[in-house]
């Protein structure tokens, strides 16, 4: 779930923060990974996996990022490198503002942080056969998601913009709610959060269906004892 | 954002020419970002469409399909509308402006990826980062060698009824698809990764950043269209005063 707020609609001490924090966190991610260039090309490839994926149409009014699976695979420090060139790629296509990419890196990268830990440590716990390690993906996307769901909340509440104006979790014109400009914040979490969460449950299973599917054929890419 | 987008976007950076086309990246980036200060800045509606008119006049000076900018611009345009229809109970005014101020960053965007190919931003984003400069290297690269095979089997799976019956099996027909794309992917990069390697790639690219140039005639368009934003704005600003 991402934010899409066009530019000159957030207020610029908001946006201009959320650049400061995610430089930080992409310049410290920099030092972390120095060395790693091996992992620096599957960081590549899940740039590329990332802009491609959000072109599969669902049949419903949401898309995929695979950003919990971008955790997984990359860790949490080439995760944050990855998910700020897809989201400054996104952005000059006008998915989101110029503006909102730092915002964006911070909201998406919090999915690659949950999702990598989660799955980490559940497979640490249950074991790491195929099922689990596919249900331990599917649960991990499922969390990271609707975490970033409730953070895109916590920064529309934050900025004191109207909530109807960051609509995360692609709602296209089919889910628009009519009366838009009476929306208070819960009206907003009434509305978007089971948009979200229903959107979180379909990429959840989809990443947990990939995994079972990757470790048949590629078991070397996830790590598991089948 | 359609995989053909993409393509049609690199298409027309790589295959047009005109001074906006041959201007320097560094210069583009830097009039572009002057350009957007001037557009959030701006509280003017009328100030807001005569940098509409700007902006697609350099489009259209840089024989970019305006039509078809437009187009992509709408979904940008659907998100700032909404904005606008939220504010549509405090003020009209304010309710137009956001959604020019939306339509204007948007069309600025394309404008600039439009004349701008993304293998001439890279040496640009090396010298504030190697690591996010090889990145984006190597997904610019993966990205189209993806694309076909994406297109293909995206064609073959809408024939085949992927996207038909339950959402259940639907779901599950995308996760195969994915999953198939996905290890494709994978094996790709690493061929290229051990190319890369046997040519001596070590985590860095040993060649050295676009060599700054002297400031040539084109420089001085993107250089025009920052300057005028910059006059809009101040026009607005003054308007504004005035009334």
């Amino acid at each position: 779930m991402h934010i899409h707020i066009p530019d000159g609609v957030l207020p610029v001490w908001l946006w201009v923060l959320g650049y400061i924090v995610s430089i930080i966190l992409v310049a410290f991610a920099i030092r972390r990974v120095r060395g790693e260039e091996r992992k620096g090309i599957l960081a590549a490839v899940m740039v590329a996996v990332m802009l491609v994926v959000q072109s599969i149409p669902l049949g419903v009014p949401y898309h995929i990022n695979l950003s919990a699976l971008t955790g997984i695979m990359l860790g949490p420090w080439w995760s944050i490198i990855a998910i700020l060139v897809t989201n400054a790629v996104q952005a000059s296509f006008g998915h989101g503002g110029v503006t909102i990419i730092g915002l964006n890196t911070i909201v998406v990268w919090s999915e690659a942080l949950i999702g990598y830990y989660l799955f980490t440590i559940i497979q640490k716990v249950v074991g790491r056969s195929r099922a689990k390690s596919s249900l331990a993906a599917g649960f991990s996307t499922l969390v990271a998601l609707i975490f970033s769901a409730f953070l895109v909340v916590g920064i529309v509440a934050v900025s004191g913009i109207d909530p109807t104006q960051a609509l995360g979790p692609h709602l296209h014109e089919q889910s628009l709610p009519g009366g838009v400009a009476q929306i208070s914040l819960e009206v907003f979490m009434i509305l978007v959060l089971p948009i979200a969460i229903a959107g979180a449950f379909i990429e959840s299973l989809i990443t947990g269906l990939l995994v079972a599917y990757v470790i048949r054929v590629k078991p070397s890419l996830v790590s598991s004892e089948d | 954002m359609s995989l053909s987008t993409i393509y049609l976007v690199d298409y027309y950076a790589n295959s047009l020419d005109s001074p906006m086309h041959r201007a320097s990246v560094t210069v583009k980036m830097i009039s572009t970002i002057m350009a957007l200060g001037c557009i959030i800045l701006n509280t003017s509606l009328l100030s807001l469409v005569l940098q509409l008119f700007l902006i697609i006049g350099f489009q259209a000076a840089s024989r970019l399909p305006i039509r078809r900018l437009l187009l992509w611009a709408i979904y940008p345009t659907f998100f700032g509308a909404l904005f606008a229809l939220s504010q549509a109970q405090y003020s009209i005014e304010l309710s137009v402006q956001t959604l020019l101020r939306a339509v204007d960053a948007a069309l600025l965007m394309l404008l600039l990826i439009n004349t701008t190919p993304y293998a001439k931003i890279i040496p640009l984003i090396r010298k504030f980062s190697k690591t996010i400069s090889n990145l984006a290297f190597f997904s610019y690269r993966f990205f189209f060698l993806f694309i076909d095979e994406s297109e293909k089997r995206l064609t073959a799976f809408r024939v085949r009824g992927g996207l038909l019956g339950p959402l259940g099996t639907k779901i599950r027909n995308i996760a195969k698809l994915i999953g198939l794309l996905f290890v494709s992917y994978i094996e790709s990069g690493e061929e290229v990764y051990h190319a890369v390697k046997t040519r001596g790639y070590r985590g860095m690219f040993s060649t050295e950043t676009v060599a700054g140039r002297e400031m040539t005639r084109n420089d001085y368009v993107p250089i025009l269209l920052a300057l005028f934003s910059v006059v809009i704005l101040v026009v607005g600003i003054v308007g504004r005063g005035l009334s």
